[in-house]
């Protein structure tokens, strides 16, 4: 697609697409003639295209610690947290056996169905799906059931590449089940199952316990593996060093971490933090 | 919680005395949500007041003009939101330990003298 070299570029995570939208309308406010080109991926993928020289002036992402892995220092300074969310089971009134699934049986709903299709998000492009296999990872631990998180990951029926498009499949009937975040199950108005805080990734009181789940990646090199230990959830943004708005970027960002982008936040079914 | 003071006149409401303990955790070190969630100590036995709950009162209080925020960077992790208490802040937690000074007063009173009497209704009631 060919840019405008005056617009403000903003690559974001897919799950802050309605946030983000609603910022800019904002923005608008101050910028009325503004062109913004928007764009969205799971949050490595977007990491991984302003590392291969695709030049934005807001990057908003799922996982600070993307930032730190692919980006700082070479191509941004520091991010900034600004809002926390938590791993739900989002379905909706079709899915198979809605009505039996509760949040004490869903494992074994997801299992013992062989009709049932449950996804996740591609762990290698997007932290909801990285997050999805350490929270298998934990459910094992907190329910104790040996093979849980194996049998879970041979039972998917298939990787989308970002949370939002997983959240468009369930709406459109492809999958009955979806592990996802838990704004995004709101904003897609989407029944969902609530998991204990000591799995879904929410709680910084639980750092230790949630480090303990561990995914291991292709690296940012041929050959190289990359670790990423489990953490709490944390959304970050930044502006690139090669950005070339860095003034509206910034009052950009204004907006989406102060009092009315915390609004919009909460509506949104995120925790500004 | 509605803006302004509210019915015990501190400021700050006492009921699940959450917006006391932050203040007194940002009084004895300026700090951001994330370490106040690791230091948060609930009153009540048994209740696990839930990250959400802590960010929300915080924000509520910066509205209130209780605590200030910026940014603060960090060398291993992102920048994050740092709260440190105003003068109005200090204020409100002293007006609320004055009112907790009072109830703890009230309850002592109360437990003297239902443990004083001789006959508590003719129930035994073993701990």
């Amino acid at each position: 697609m060919k840019t405008d070299p005056n617009s403000l570029k903003i690559l974001h995570a897919g799950a802050l697409r309605k946030p983000i939208k609603e910022c800019i309308h904002i923005l608008w406010g101050k910028y009325p003639n503004l062109k913004v080109e928007l764009d969205y991926a799971g949050s490595r993928a977007c990491a991984n295209a302003v590392a291969e020289g695709k030049i934005v002036d807001v990057i908003a992402l799922a996982d600070y610690q993307v930032f730190s892995d692919i980006l700082i220092p070479r191509f941004v300074d520091t991010c900034f947290a600004f809002a926390t969310d938590q791993m739900v089971l989002a379905f909706d009134e079709f899915s198979i056996d809605s009505d039996k699934i509760n949040s004490l049986n869903w494992m074994d709903v997801l299992l013992s169905n062989p009709a049932i299709k449950y996804a996740l998000s591609d762990y290698r492009l997007d932290p909801c799906g990285y997050r999805t296999l350490m929270l298998w990872q934990l459910a094992e631990k907190y329910y104790t059931k040996p093979g849980l998180y194996h049998n879970l990951v041979n039972g998917t029926s298939s990787l989308y590449s970002k949370s939002f498009d997983l959240a468009v499949a369930l709406m459109e009937g492809k999958i009955d089940y979806g592990f996802e975040y838990r704004s995004v199950a709101k904003q897609m108005n989407l029944q969902f199952i609530h998991f204990p805080a000591e799995i879904n990734l929410s709680d910084p009181r639980l750092t230790d316990c949630y480090a303990r789940a561990k995914v291991v990646i292709e690296g940012n090199s041929p050959g190289m593996k990359t670790e990423i230990l489990g953490a709490p959830i944390e959304f970050a943004v930044s502006i690139p060093k090669n950005s070339n708005q860095k003034k509206i970027a910034q009052d950009f960002i204004e907006i989406l971490t102060g009092p009315r982008g915390e609004g919009i936040l909460e509506a949104n079914g995120l925790i500004p933090c | 919680m509605a803006t302004g003071k509210n019915e015990n006149d501190t400021g700050i409401p006492l009921d699940r005395m959450i917006q006391p303990m932050l203040l007194m955790l940002i009084l004895k070190k300026p700090t951001h949500g994330y370490e106040l969630i690791q230091s948060f100590n609930a009153v009540h036995e048994g209740e696990i007041v839930e990250p959400g709950t802590i960010y929300r009162n915080l924000r509520r209080m910066e509205r209130e003009g209780f605590v200030l925020s910026g940014w603060e960077a960090s060398e291993s992790g992102p920048a994050r939101r740092k709260y440190d208490i105003t003068e109005d802040g200090i204020k409100a937690l002293q007006e609320a330990v004055l009112k907790l000074e009072k109830q703890k007063q009230q309850i002592e009173d109360f437990l003297t003298e239902y443990n004083d009497l001789p006959n508590k209704g003719g129930h035994s009631i073993e701990n």
